[in-house]
């Protein structure tokens, strides 16, 4: 972990509040981790998979040692059931499955120190529902940036597609949220659409 | 017996750092903690040296700060006691997100209760301002999941702005209407900033030597929603701070605690919930409340209560569930099974956000899921302001925050719970024109408070009740 001080300049901002003669120095700190997804790995290497991307949620079905006795669908993944204790299993969202914003939020003037370029950033909780006969919803919602053309437009209940990064940062923003329909040219610069989830197909 | 006090518990003395700051570059951490304990020490009547012995005798310390990263130290918790002159006293950190200073306070209850020290001093601090405010902000949003949800636009201000469309997509059009919950919204941030004018250690008081002058002093009802959106649906003036500081609370066993001071405030209820760190894992249960056993007596006996909550979605990205289970657990250990808003004269709550205001007075069962909003829109407004430190909820209601809270006195966040416990005790023992240099701000007479502390979006909640002891 390099550190490296230097005096600080007194002009800079941060002397502006001292009412002593303090010195003051700056400190650069610089760390690199390696850090493994472990059990989720194969969910960030499905959504590392540029036009073949897929987007994987684990199901526990040990319904009996659940408190609703009903089975557990995760997304965001994990190996173990936190109810009963047991592996999960992998399963993939088809590709009609239905995305739906359940809440959201445009951070427009402040954010961290990661995102202050990007603003206005948009960020939505969403819900998943299977393509089946009883329009099972996941158990859980997944927070994900949505690119909208204009955000004040969305609204709770909005339909929305996945896209996904074309150089993966192998990250959880490697996919990316758009409203169902958008237009490729539309897309969030340096994300594709993936041949298993349609933008543009109606539901 | 699970869930009560194996003896009693008294808070007798505290302090806090001489001023709030957004900066203050002339003391480090633990010199912000000296200014803290010399004035809980000095306000007992004992030398250092005493209080010491005493420690050494028959006590311990607990330590309380949320992110190593802030002042880039590790261990910070044993330089602090180093410089306090505690060791070889026992001594640990409690860390528990925006509760850490809340939950310092419960664990130096629960190690005088379980008589392993009779006496026991919690000191929290954070000092913020070493980084820049962008590199602060991306640091607390270290508290959401690193691989998930920090990725994802990681924000604070935006999470909770998140909850408060969802809040408002959940109650608007059936219980109140968005025009009430913006008024109700703008009345708090208010009320915070303005209650905070009149307690000179406040960090936006306008007679704070380190307050700046774009962020001190008087506001506006129209100044919250000129500030500008910081994440939709929030404005600047609907936040809190980012506070340098420190405070201290000494506890004591009942027998120590009335020979040290005569007007101890005991701890008649503990109470800590949880909730999912990602929000979206969180149950959207219909009928939630009632599912999960998690109404308080009061509302059991309305059948308005269970007309609503048979069908709300809870707690779903709207309200806390984990203050509630920790305001239930607090409430049993209390025995209290009245309405809280005619229980407390006084509470201190964790308004991290004008809307954790509105979810947390919900959560307490202060109104039903829903209604905040109307608390505060019956407020008066006179040249477009609330009253200083006003009633809330009527005759029998109480007082919300007097300090000026998270939005109008500082959020350092280890200190932050630690900080409320504080203005608590000073309420109770009649000190707040001494602590504060104000009078204004001084709660009639206050028999019963309450003090609640949050972490996250609400992972981690504490709830605390008090009672006057003389």
């Amino acid at each position: 972990m390099p550190v490296k001080d230097t005096i600080l300049n007194r002009q800079d901002k941060a002397y502006r509040h001292a009412r002593t003669d303090v010195v003051i120095v700056q400190r650069e700190v610089h760390i690199k981790y390696k850090k493994s997804y472990g059990g989720m790995s194969p969910y960030i290497r499905g959504i590392m998979g540029r036009e073949h991307a897929r987007l994987l949620y684990t199901i526990c079905d040990k319904a009996e040692d659940h408190d609703d006795l009903k089975p557990l669908r995760f997304q965001v993944p994990r190996a173990d059931c936190p109810e009963c204790y047991a592996p999960t299993h992998w399963q993939e969202l088809p590709g009609d499955t239905r995305f739906i914003v359940e809440t959201f939020s445009t951070a427009v003037d402040l954010a961290g120190i990661s995102f202050m370029d990007q603003l206005p950033v948009t960020v939505a909780w969403i819900k998943a529902v299977l393509p089946d006969d009883e329009n099972t919803e996941l158990d859980t919602l997944v927070a994900g940036m949505v690119h909208s053309e204009d955000y004040k437009k969305l609204k709770k209940g909005d339909d929305v597609r996945p896209v996904f990064r074309k150089n993966p940062a192998s990250n959880a923003s490697d996919v990316m949220w758009v409203l169902l329909g958008t237009a490729v040219e539309k897309f969030p610069s340096g994300y594709v659409e993936s041949k298993n989830y349609r933008v543009q197909k109606n539901f | 017996m699970a869930g009560s006090l194996n003896r009693k518990v008294a808070l007798i003395s505290g302090g806090k750092v001489n001023y709030f700051a957004k900066a203050n570059p002339d003391l480090m951490f633990y010199e912000m903690a000296m200014q803290a304990v010399k004035e809980a020490v000095g306000d007992l009547g004992l030398k250092p040296k005493e209080f010491r012995k005493l420690l050494r005798e028959r006590g311990g310390v607990i330590i309380t700060h949320f992110a190593d990263h802030f002042a880039g130290q590790l261990l910070g918790e044993a330089l602090t006691r180093d410089y306090l002159g505690f060791n070889p006293v026992e001594s640990y950190r409690i860390v528990g997100g925006g509760a850490t200073g809340g939950l310092g306070v419960q664990a130096a209850v629960e190690k005088i209760a379980s008589g392993r020290a009779d006496i026991v001093i919690a000191v929290g601090y954070e000092k913020m301002s070493e980084v820049d405010t962008f590199q602060g902000n991306e640091f607390i949003a270290l508290a959401s999941d690193t691989v998930t949800d920090f990725p994802n636009g990681g924000y604070y201000p935006l999470y909770y702005a998140a909850m408060a469309q969802a809040y408002l997509d959940t109650f608007v059009g059936k219980t109140v209407t968005g025009e009430e919950i913006r008024d109700a919204f703008s009345k708090i941030a208010v009320m915070m900033r303005n209650n905070a004018q009149y307690n000179r250690r406040a960090q936006t008081s306008h007679e704070n030597p380190y307050a700046t002058s774009s962020t001190s002093g008087f506001i506006n009802i129209e100044d919250v929603t000129r500030s500008g959106i910081v994440a939709t649906p929030s404005y600047r003036l609907d936040c809190c701070l980012m506070t340098d500081g420190a405070s201290a609370i000494i506890v004591a066993c009942e027998d120590l605690a009335r020979s040290l001071t005569d007007k101890p405030v005991f701890v008649t209820g503990l109470g800590n919930g949880t909730d999912c760190m990602r929000t979206g894992e969180r149950q959207r249960t219909p009928g939630g409340l009632l599912k999960e056993e998690l109404m308080l007596p009061h509302e059991k006996e309305d059948p308005e209560y269970l007309k609503l909550y048979e069908e709300l979605e809870y707690p779903g990205l709207h309200s806390f569930r984990a203050g509630r289970w920790a305001a239930k657990k607090a409430y049993e250990m209390a025995g209290i099974h009245k309405k809280p808003l005619e229980v407390f004269d006084l509470i201190e709550i964790h308004d991290a956000f004008v809307i954790s205001v509105i979810q947390t007075m919900e959560d307490l069962g202060m109104v039903p899921y829903g209604h905040s909003a109307k608390l505060f829109n019956e407020l008066p407004v006179e040249n477009g302001r609330v009253p200083i430190n006003p009633k809330i909820g009527g005759e029998n209601g109480l007082y919300i925050n007097p300090s000026g809270g998270l939005i109008g006195q500082m959020h350092g966040v280890g200190s932050t719970g630690n900080t409320q416990a504080v203005d608590v005790l000073w309420q109770m023992q009649g000190k707040i024109e001494e602590k504060y240099g104000h009078p204004e701000l001084q709660v009639p007479d206050p028999k019963t408070a309450l003090f609640h502390s949050h972490a996250g979006t609400g992972s981690d909640i504490t709830v605390t009740t008090v009672e006057r002891g003389w």
